[in-house]
């Protein structure tokens, strides 16, 4: 993405410009005879009876419907059971929306920005190349007509899938865009379900001819130039000088609007509430809703306390999806592949799915803090994903991951791993030291955990110790905030040094000995690693401030921690 | 001879050209007409007139000439009309009679002839288009292979055969024996490198690959615009299957493994004396290496063997190579090398170890141990500065080395370097359009304005259906302070487009340039 400023920001962030989400909204849900209609569009097709309705996401540029069979198939060809649930997809490819533009401009204030655009889908074989991957091609490709209709008819093979996959596509041509509708089948049930699929294909009608209204509805990727969160990661220095009010009121602003869109695009089948810092969507049934929204309440409620405050910023509330099952979560997730680039900061939602495995033991609510931590941060303050040093960042993740609900309480479990690692470490005496640990800088965090777990073990096992038993210790008795708060000083004033530096263009070569020289300089060019060096340096001396007395104490501590 | 002239041979001898030479008089060339290349590629649907020297396309945009030597059929005979008649040839012409191969025949009778010859010529091109779909590919089997190709079969014959003599020879060298059980392999050939990612599943950046479990293929693809690089794939990964012939249940480190196939990989075929000659340069490789020791990093020999699994990448590929070339090319140690391979394999006393499923491997320690007992050496450091003095005196020698390493050298921003390469590959008799295309880019990026747009016409007269060409070409007439192009460029970006209506880059560079333009 690129932007280019005719002026500076002024400081004024009412949002002017139209807010812009990917696709239309579709019109959701079946009629009476089981049809999906389109009213936007103009357009209706029968849905296969008792396939129920996958909610689209709401930054989706091409993808208007998709319908999953309730029916498990299984796989003829493998040793083992491999199950598969076809899934219907509707495809819409408007005139407009295929034409590729070049570049996207809106004003804000005094300052214009521009956005070389994505390069748009052309056709449904153009959105298959450039969405499929391991290997197909096409078995059938023929016109012909349906109800007066001329269409394409396409049957793609996957046949490097395991098992092998097809999907039988029709693509209704109207005067003003291009419908596809595919389903996606095993090849080796294609005996079972073709009749259906097709029956569910010839009867797609267009209400006028595919053609759209003046001014109408438009599939396509995002022809908006900036997208709102830029406001407070790339003009940083013009959003922190505006009111905390001001501030906080954009952010609800855009949390209302995408909560909006999620409300008008939701199928009825799902259920829609709203708890105290999240929207949830369940298509799961109300036990389940209630104990996953209490989970994530309950560990919001721990941010808060644990974080809250660090910085002034309005942290956004999330979006809980919970799915049905496994099968509803992948189908969720398919999407054409240019749909969330634009908006993904935006992004609050949490999937997951009802798992029979887990039951409601409160086991594996963990998988989802991870999420809600990293958007929690994120809102807090932007540079603290960019610049939190890994070593913390690791064990926090790995901490939070592996918490139980307890009853009302989150239970910080010291998981398997942990503890037959840590063991591992002491029998062959690698235990590091705390000082060792909170001093581990990227090159070396990174080199530590490309040969093994252990050492992410340890920092979990030293992130535990820290939030916890350490806080004894007056010094660290507000260890992460005083922590992250320093972080982001430093960060601020990198950040700050670096655009205030000069671009330095180097003197183009006049002979190739000096192109030669200029490449191996590049070549040895350590520049960025050194910065990231001196700002862990820094955050280090900075953050951990304490004396020998300290940390003579702290190690022992953490060494009676460790070995328990 | 290499297998670019064999290749050429076949064109020659096994079809009769389908593009009529002859000049005919009154007869106005057919709206749509169709266009085969031998190069595997096809234009439809656009008018076009058959010259002495080639086919002229008559784009929207532009008229664009396809020279002979690319033409391999086309439907249309039409061209200009005469207009300096002999007052004998009126009178003909009055009688309703036309010129036609040296006589004069009914008008109804000549027209009928060509568009008989016309549908003829429109069906096999249909054919041949047809087969570049995977649904309709072609089959052929030899006794070790089966093939499974969207390529002109003329060009798959000369594959197979090709193949075929690597397997023998190969086998015999080595002194490998296909196990019983063993069917042929499935090879699968795509006409281009799109539809071989497409198809064939491989991800960007890889150019083939050879499955090692069940079922076992080998997937490459067709490079029109190197024919060497085509076999040197071929040579490459076949040689996986045929090292996997060793022991089916052993893995290979990849530092062998991969470097042994590269080495391969240079063979040359000479399809006259049916005679695989090895021991050849990977020039683009040894480019590599060298611009590595400029920048004084070396290769340790140890490190090189202790890369894992999916680690091992271009710069470890033109090593290794290296490393292979300089054992086998060696008599003290080509033996030793070559007992070292089988020995990881099958030797009782080499301890191996779990890989993956039911597949084993050696892990470095081991394999250290017996690299130094097969090559009788006490250490690896003397083995290493051995190989690296034999490194230093490699040369390229060819002008395709001197035209990937110009690529290379422009693609690390060295403009100067690179014109230097590319002059003297132009100069060794090179004839890849690429090599005038990559000059054009090094002049141009020195401010050489007009010498980069001379190049960009040679890259266009040799194949004028590379739509990027054009792109260029319309860049670097935009360049400077003479406004007086517009109208050319703007013509030159539309043409781009007609030709190459479905490449993404083409359509960027427009974009990016009316971008600025505004």
């Amino acid at each position: 993405m690129q932007f280019r400023f005719v002026s500076s920001l002024v400081a004024s962030l009412v949002v002017t410009a139209p807010f812009v989400l990917g696709a239309l909204s579709p019109c959701v849900g079946q009629d009476a005879k089981g049809f999906y209609v389109n009213e936007d569009l103009g357009f209706r097709v029968k849905v296969p009876e008792e396939w129920s309705e996958i909610p689209v996401r709401i930054d989706e540029n091409w993808i208007v419907s998709k319908f999953l069979s309730k029916k498990t198939w299984l796989s003829k060809s493998k040793d083992w059971n491999e199950e598969h649930r076809p899934l219907m997809t509707v495809i819409v490819f408007t005139a407009d929306a295929t034409r590729f533009k070049g570049w996207a401009q809106q004003q804000r204030g005094n300052t214009t920005f521009t956005r070389i655009t994505d390069l748009p889908y052309r056709d449904y074989q153009d959105y298959l190349k450039r969405n499929l991957t391991n290997g197909y091609f096409f078995q059938v490709e023929e016109t012909g007509e349906s109800a007066g209709t001329k269409l394409h008819r396409f049957e793609i093979l996957q046949h490097k899938r395991d098992p092998a996959k097809r999907l039988l596509a029709w693509v209704f041509h109207g005067e003003d865009m291009d419908v596809a509708v595919e389903f996606e089948v095993l090849e080796d049930r294609i005996d079972r379900l073709r009749a259906v699929c097709e029956q569910s294909l010839a009867s797609f009608r267009f209400d006028e001819g595919g053609k759209l209204r003046s001014k109408g509805p438009s599939t396509g990727p995002a022809d908006a130039a900036l997208a709102d969160s830029k406001l407070w990661t790339e003009f940083r220095d013009e959003w922190k000088k505006a009111p905390r009010k001001e501030r906080h009121r954009v952010r609800k602003d855009v949390e209302e609007r995408r909560f909006e869109k999620l409300r008008e695009t939701t199928p009825a089948s799902w259920t829609i509430t709203e708890s105290k810092h999240f929207l949830v969507i369940s298509h799961a049934d109300p036990k389940t809703t209630k104990r996953m929204t209490d989970s994530i309440e309950t560990f919001r409620a721990w941010c808060n306390e644990t974080l809250g405050e660090l910085t002034d910023e309005y942290v956004r509330r999330g979006v809980l999806r919970i799915c049905a099952d496994d099968a509803e979560y992948m189908a969720y997730f398919k999407g054409s592949g240019d749909s969330w680039t634009f908006s993904s900061d935006e992004d609050r939602e949490i999937v997951t799915y009802k798992d029979g495995y887990a039951g409601s033991s409160g086991l594996g609510a963990g998988e989802l803090f991870d999420d809600i931590l990293e958007m929690y941060l994120a809102d807090l303050d932007p540079l603290l994903l960019m610049y939190t040093p890994s070593w913390l960042r690791a064990g926090m993740v790995d901490y939070v991951t592996a918490a139980n609900i307890k009853g009302n309480e989150l239970d910080f479990r010291v998981d398997d791993y942990e503890r037959e690692e840590l063991k591992e470490l002491e029998r062959a005496g690698k235990l590091k030291t705390l000082r060792e640990l909170m001093t581990l800088d990227e090159e070396a965090y990174w080199k530590e955990v490309s040969t093994g777990r252990r050492t992410r073990s340890q920092l979990t096992n030293a992130f535990r110790f820290l939030i916890g038993p350490a806080r004894s210790q007056p010094q660290l008795k507000h260890f992460l905030w005083n922590y992250l708060t320093v972080v982001i000083a430093v960060a601020d004033e990198h950040r700050k040094k670096s655009e205030a530096e000069p671009i330095k263009v180097d003197k183009a070569p006049e002979t190739e000995e000096e192109e030669e020289a200029r490449a191996k300089k590049r070549n040895k060019d350590d520049s960025w690693q050194k910065k990231r060096r001196a700002i862990h340096e820094a955050v280090s001396e900075k953050a951990l401030t304490f004396d020998a007395k300290t940390w003579e104490r702290l190690e022992n501590a953490y060494q009676k921690f460790a070995r328990n | 001879m290499t297998i670019r002239s064999f290749v050429s041979i076949a064109r020659r001898t096994r079809f009769a050209p389908l593009v009529l030479p002859f000049v005919l008089f009154g007869v106005r060339p057919v709206a749509q007409d169709s266009l085969q290349l031998s190069d595997g590629r096809f234009v439809l649907d656009k008018r076009m007139s058959v010259v002495d020297d080639g086919v002229v396309v008559h784009f929207e945009h532009g008229d664009v000439k396809v020279p002979k030597a690319l033409v391999k059929a086309c439907t249309s005979s039409g061209t200009a009309e005469k207009d300096d008649w002999t007052p004998d040839e009126r009178a003909k012409l009055d009688k309703g009679l036309v010129p036609f191969e040296g006589k004069w025949v009914p008008k109804d009778r000549r027209d009928k002839e060509l568009e008989r010859r016309r549908a003829q010529r429109e069906e096999r091109i249909a054919k041949s288009r047809d087969l570049r779909e995977w649904r309709n590919h072609a089959v052929l089997k030899t006794k070790n292979f089966e093939f499974h190709f969207t390529i002109d079969p003329d060009v798959m014959e000369g594959y197979a055969e090709l193949m075929e003599t690597y397997f023998r020879e190969f086998t015999r060298e080595w002194g490998i024996t296909k196990p019983p059980k063993v069917d042929r392999l499935k090879v699968c050939f795509f006409h281009d490198e799109e539809y071989f990612h497409q198809v064939g599943g491989a991800s960007e950046g890889v150019i083939g690959y050879y499955r090692f479990v069940e079922p076992r293929e080998l997937n490459f693809f067709y490079d029109r615009l190197d024919q060497d690089m085509t076999v040197d794939v071929m040579f490459h990964e076949t040689n996986h299957y045929l090292t996997h012939l060793i022991d089916l249940k052993f893995h290979y480190p990849p530092w062998v493994n991969e470097s042994l196939a590269e080495y391969y990989g240079a063979s040359q075929w000479d399809p006259e004396a049916k005679k695989m000659t090895i021991g050849n340069l990977q020039e683009g490789r040894l480019a590599v290496i060298q611009d590595a020791i400029k920048s004084d990093e070396w290769q340790g020999l140890e490190d090189l063997i202790r890369i894992e699994h999916g680690q091992f990448n271009a710069l470890h590929y033109a090593w290794g190579w290296s490393f292979v070339h300089f054992l086998l090319s060696n008599p003290r140690y080509s033996k030793g090398f070559k007992s070292f391979y089988m020995a990881l394999a099958r030797e009782k006393s080499v301890k191996r170890v779990p890989y993956f499923y039911d597949l084993k491997q050696v892990e470095a320690d081991e394999q250290i141990r017996v690299l130094k007992a097969s090559l009788r050496v006490d250490d690896l450091a003397t083995l290493e500065k051995e190989w690296h003095d034999y490194v230093k005196g490699m040369q390229a020698a060819s002008h395709r080395g001197y035209t990937q390493a110009g690529h290379i050298a422009l693609a690390r921003g060295m403009p100067i370097k690179a014109q230097r390469l590319f002059k003297t590959a132009i100069e060794m008799g090179a004839t890849d359009p690429r090599a005038h295309y990559g000059y054009g880019r090094a002049l141009e990026q020195k401010g050489k304005r007009d010498e980069a747009l001379a190049q960009y016409d040679r890259a266009i007269a040799i194949d004028p259906l590379e739509g990027m060409f054009y792109v260029r070409k319309a860049e670097c007439l935009g360049r400077g302070d003479d406004k007086t192009n517009e109208k050319e460029i703007e013509r030159l970006f539309a043409l781009a487009e007609e030709i190459a209506p479905d490449a993404y880059d083409v359509m960027l560079a427009k974009a990016m340039w009316q971008f600025r333009g505004k």
